[in-house]
C-alpha cells in the first residue's frame, strides 16, 4: 500500500518536474522612478493581463509575479521563426523602511506593470526640550 | 519529398532576413535591425507574426508592408523622472522582415494588445498551393 503511494507521489513528481522544465520564468526588465512621494517600479510583462499578475509584500520585500496568457493561436499554423516565449515572469525588490506598506498599489496596462511605493507621511516630528 | 523541398525555402528566406538584419543594424537613429523580437507562423494561408512590444499602444506602432518586405516601426516613450533603474527600451525602433510568398497587402490586419503585436499577412492568391485538375481525354 504504501508501495503504491510512493509511486503515485514519483509519478506526480516526474509531471510536475516536465511541466516546470517546459514552462519559462524570465526576469522583467524594469525601470525604477523615485521623488519625494514615493517610488514606482514599471516591468515589462508583454502578454500579462491583469488577471494574470500577482503583487505581494512580506517582510520588506515586493515580489511581481505575471504570466503570459497564451496569445492568439492561428488554425494550422507553424512557427518557423521563434525569437521569444511567452513565458512567466517573476521579480522581488527589497524595500526601504520609508515606504508606506498599507498603501502600495499596481496597475497594469498594456503590457508593462506599475508598483507605486508611497512614501510615509513625513514621520519628522518635533521634540520640545524643556528647561528646568 | 515536396515537404523537404519547401523546408529549404523557408531556409532561403530565413537567409534573406539575417542580411535585412546585417545591412540594417546600427544606421540611422533609433535601433534598427533585431528589435523588437519577433516570433513568425505560418499557415497555408497566412503568416502571423507576433512581436513583443511592452508598453506601446496602438498609436505607438505602425506596420508597412513593401512588396514582400513587411516593416514594423514604433517609438517606446517615456516619462521624464528621477529614474534610480533603467532597464527597459526606450526610443524608436524599426524591423523589417522579408518573406518568401507575394503577400495579399489588401488583407493586412494589426493589432496591439498587452504589449504583443500581432500582424496577420495573408499570402497573395497565386502563393498558395492549389490543386491541378488532370483532365482525362
Amino acid at each position: 500500500m504504501f508501495g503504491l503511494q510512493k509511486k503515485t507521489s514519483e509519478n506526480e513528481a516526474a509531471t510536475d518536474a516536465t511541466a516546470t522544465r517546459n514552462s519559462v520564468t524570465y526576469v522583467p526588465a524594469v525601470d525604477v522612478t523615485e521623488n519625494e512621494t514615493g517610488y514606482t517600479i514599471f516591468a515589462d510583462v508583454p502578454g500579462a493581463d491583469k488577471d494574470s499578475v500577482d503583487v505581494t509584500y512580506e517582510d520588506g520585500v515586493v515580489t511581481l509575479k505575471a504570466n503570459s496568457v497564451s496569445a492568439k493561436q492561428v488554425e494550422g499554423a507553424q512557427a518557423i521563426h521563434r525569437e521569444f516565449r511567452l513565458a512567466g515572469y517573476e521579480r522581488s525588490f527589497r524595500v526601504g523602511d520609508d515606504v508606506d506598506v498599507e498603501r502600495i498599489n499596481a496597475e497594469i496596462a498594456n503590457g508593462v506593470l506599475k508598483v507605486s511605493l508611497p512614501r510615509k507621511a513625513s514621520a519628522k516630528k518635533v521634540i520640545s526640550v524643556s528647561a528646568k | 519529398m515536396f515537404v523537404k523541398a519547401h523546408s529549404i525555402w523557408n531556409d532561403f528566406a530565413e537567409v534573406q532576413n539575417e542580411f535585412d538584419r546585417f545591412f540594417r543594424r546600427g544606421f540611422g537613429e533609433g535601433a534598427r535591425g533585431y528589435y523588437p523580437p519577433a516570433n513568425i507562423a505560418e499557415n497555408t494561408d497566412a503568416y502571423v507574426i507576433q512581436a513583443r512590444v511592452p508598453g506601446l499602444t496602438k498609436d505607438d506602432v505602425s506596420v508597412g508592408l513593401e512588396g514582400r518586405a513587411l516593416t514594423i516601426r514604433g517609438e517606446h516613450k517615456r516619462d521624464a523622472g528621477n529614474f534610480t533603474r533603467e532597464e527597459r527600451a526606450s526610443g524608436k525602433f524599426e524591423r523589417t522582415i522579408t518573406f518568401k510568398h507575394p503577400l495579399a497587402a489588401d488583407k493586412i490586419q494589426a493589432e496591439v494588445k498587452n504589449g504583443i503585436l500581432t500582424v496577420t499577412l495573408p499570402k497573395a492568391e497565386e502563393a498558395k498551393p492549389r490543386k491541378i485538375e488532370i483532365v482525362a481525354k
